[in-house]
């Protein structure tokens, strides 16, 4: 009996550990970018273990997407004037999503960057 | 062996199940109630990202015209596959000119489209990728050449294609502009896109970027959209105001379609607007002991991510309203030529004023996409435990019959109202208009 409680308890910790450690696999129409979850953040492998761009802190002017007549994509804008490149991605479940490159080659989500920064306001 | 992994894979789906409902309800102070304004549509097409061009207008008319493409058919997911090209559909911003512009408005795409015979390129023969390909090398271009660029419009890179083809350019120059462009795998030949060259002084430099990124060959093999009418909000002599809009909401989704909404989405210093055009899908109520307010719920052209972040796109219905209305902007829904919505309907709302003090009735937005008309999945929590119940739906306009009692002997309280007064008690009163508390 004990040892059947054990099994259950393990069985659901790790699956609960493999689902919070599974990388979040995004495609464009030319690459695939595997990103990891590291401070509240889905970023590339490079960001793991050494320090990246794309968990640098944001430039303090830079801080606010610019306003013209037509509002910008605030996470886009915000990738953009940071150094960074934003892309589209897709998700398996087809939704897209926006990926900052930025040119050490680390990735970041573009809203996870955008909020990894204001929230440091 | 397998009886304790079916016992584990059940506690498992449990233990998610009861943290997905804390998560829910603590994850604001505000719960969403078994409301009669809920409202949510299903079926939607995929989240796209616009990035960081103004095309919200192309991309929220794509949402209402594939929804109308789609949302009915027996396969939406696949139907969704065939996906129609988003630069395509930019151009119908004019009625007659071809160009892609920043920033349009969607009610001029949605009407001019439809004028021109409802047939869009296919995204995979137009992918709208390649504008960023191109601006990519203008902005390699710029860093070689080490000039700061000032403006939007310096990393455009047709704005800069088209300076360069005023002057006397040798067909050596054209032909190096001609392989560059080939080389983001655009779906022209080298004679169509030296003809679009030879012929870039005659058009302006939005014409040459909606000749290059959308091949006149893709205009032979296009996807179909059904006939349909626009219904523009508001109308005539139609006020525009919250209630109008909540109305022109709620009538759209009891019809089961999408509504565009376009609004001021952000001010800069000078107090000058930038405008955002997104889709509305869903409506609900949500309450603490205090107040209920409305929400409606966007799919926004801002990535899968926004929605995350922003509660699955739950915003308040009354600010985005006051965005709409301050700032003379509209809405928009697209229905098939033979229905129409029913103007004589208004939204269900529960007052504001603390309805919940006295019900233990906690929905779960992510549990209730089963049913377009509001059966959503409520949760009793009166025993300390989460329940599923089933709430009855009310005719519009009638006194409700109250939810399925959640405990015996528990006591349904109503809440009427008339003639400046409201009384509350456990049956309805006759000659007022009674809510169930």
């Amino acid at each position: 009996m004990l040892s059947t409680l054990v099994a259950l308890f393990t069985l659901i910790f790790s699956s609960l550990s493999w689902s919070q450690d599974r990388p979040l696999i995004l495609k464009s129409p030319e690459n695939q970018y595997v990103l990891h979850r590291k401070n509240k953040a889905w970023v590339s492998e490079t960001c793991l273990k050494a320090k990246c761009q794309a968990l640098n802190q944001a430039k303090g002017k830079n801080k606010n997407p610019s306003t013209s007549q037509w509002a910008s994509h605030p996470a886009a804008a915000f990738c953009e004037q940071n150094q960074g490149k934003h892309i589209t991605v897709t998700r398996p479940t087809g939704d897209q999503d926006g990926l900052c490159l930025f040119p050490d080659k680390s990735f970041i989500l573009s809203w996870d960057y955008f909020y990894l920064n204001r929230q440091k306001k | 062996m397998k009886l304790t992994i079916f016992i584990a894979l059940i506690l498992f789906t449990n233990f998610i199940h009861a943290f997905e409902v804390a998560y829910v309800t603590k994850s604001n102070g505000m719960i969403p109630v078994c409301d009669r304004s809920y409202l949510e549509l299903k079926n939607l097409p995929p989240v796209l990202d616009q990035g960081s061009k103004g095309l919200c207008y192309a991309h929220s008319s794509l949402l209402l015209l594939d929804y109308l493409r789609c949302s009915k058919t027996s396969s939406p997911t696949s139907c969704y596959q065939d996906k129609g090209s988003v630069l395509h559909l930019a151009r119908f911003d004019q009625a007659m000119g071809q160009e892609i512009e920043i920033g349009g408005i969607p009610g001029n795409v949605l009407s001019n489209f439809r004028y021109h015979k409802s047939k869009l390129a296919k995204e995979e023969c137009a992918p709208y990728s390649k504008w960023f390909e191109l601006d990519d090398l203008r902005r390699e271009e710029l860093n070689k050449l080490n000039l700061p660029s000032k403006l939007e419009g310096d990393r455009d890179y047709f704005m800069y294609l088209s300076s360069r083809l005023e002057g006397n350019v040798s067909y050596e120059d054209k032909t190096c502009f001609a392989d560059e462009i080939l080389g983001t795998g655009i779906k022209l030949n080298t004679e169509e896109i030296m003809n679009i060259l030879n012929k870039s002084k005659e058009m302006s430099w939005k014409e040459l970027r909606y000749k290059i990124l959308v091949p006149e060959s893709c205009l032979k093999n296009t996807i179909s959209y059904p006939d349909y009418k626009i219904i523009t909000y508001p109308r005539g002599k139609q006020k525009r105001d919250f209630k109008g809009i909540r109305d022109h909401v709620y009538r759209s989704l009891m019809k089961g379609y999408p509504v565009e909404a376009s609004f001021c989405a952000e001010k800069d210093s000078d107090g000058i607007c930038g405008y955002h055009s997104s889709t509305i899908v869903g409506q609900r109520q949500i309450c603490n002991q205090q107040d209920c307010r409305l929400q409606f719920r966007l799919q926004n052209s801002y990535g899968k991510s926004w929605q995350e972040y922003n509660d699955n796109g739950w915003i308040d219905a009354e600010n985005l309203s006051s965005l709409i209305a301050d700032h003379s902007m509209t809405l928009n829904t697209i229905l098939p030529d033979h229905e129409s919505l029913d103007m004589a309907l208004a939204t269900p709302l529960y007052s504001n004023s603390p309805v919940s003090r006295n019900s233990n009735q906690v929905s779960l937005s992510n549990k209730g996409k089963e049913d377009l008309f509001g059966n959503e999945s409520c949760w009793d929590i009166s025993s300390g435990s989460y329940t599923q119940v089933q709430p009855e739906r009310n005719p519009i306009n009638s006194v409700p019959t109250p939810l399925k009692p959640t405990e015996p002997g528990k006591k349904v309280i109503y809440v009427c109202k008339g003639e400046g007064k409201t009384v509350f008690s456990d049956s309805p009163q006759p000659g007022m208009e009674c809510k169930v508390r």
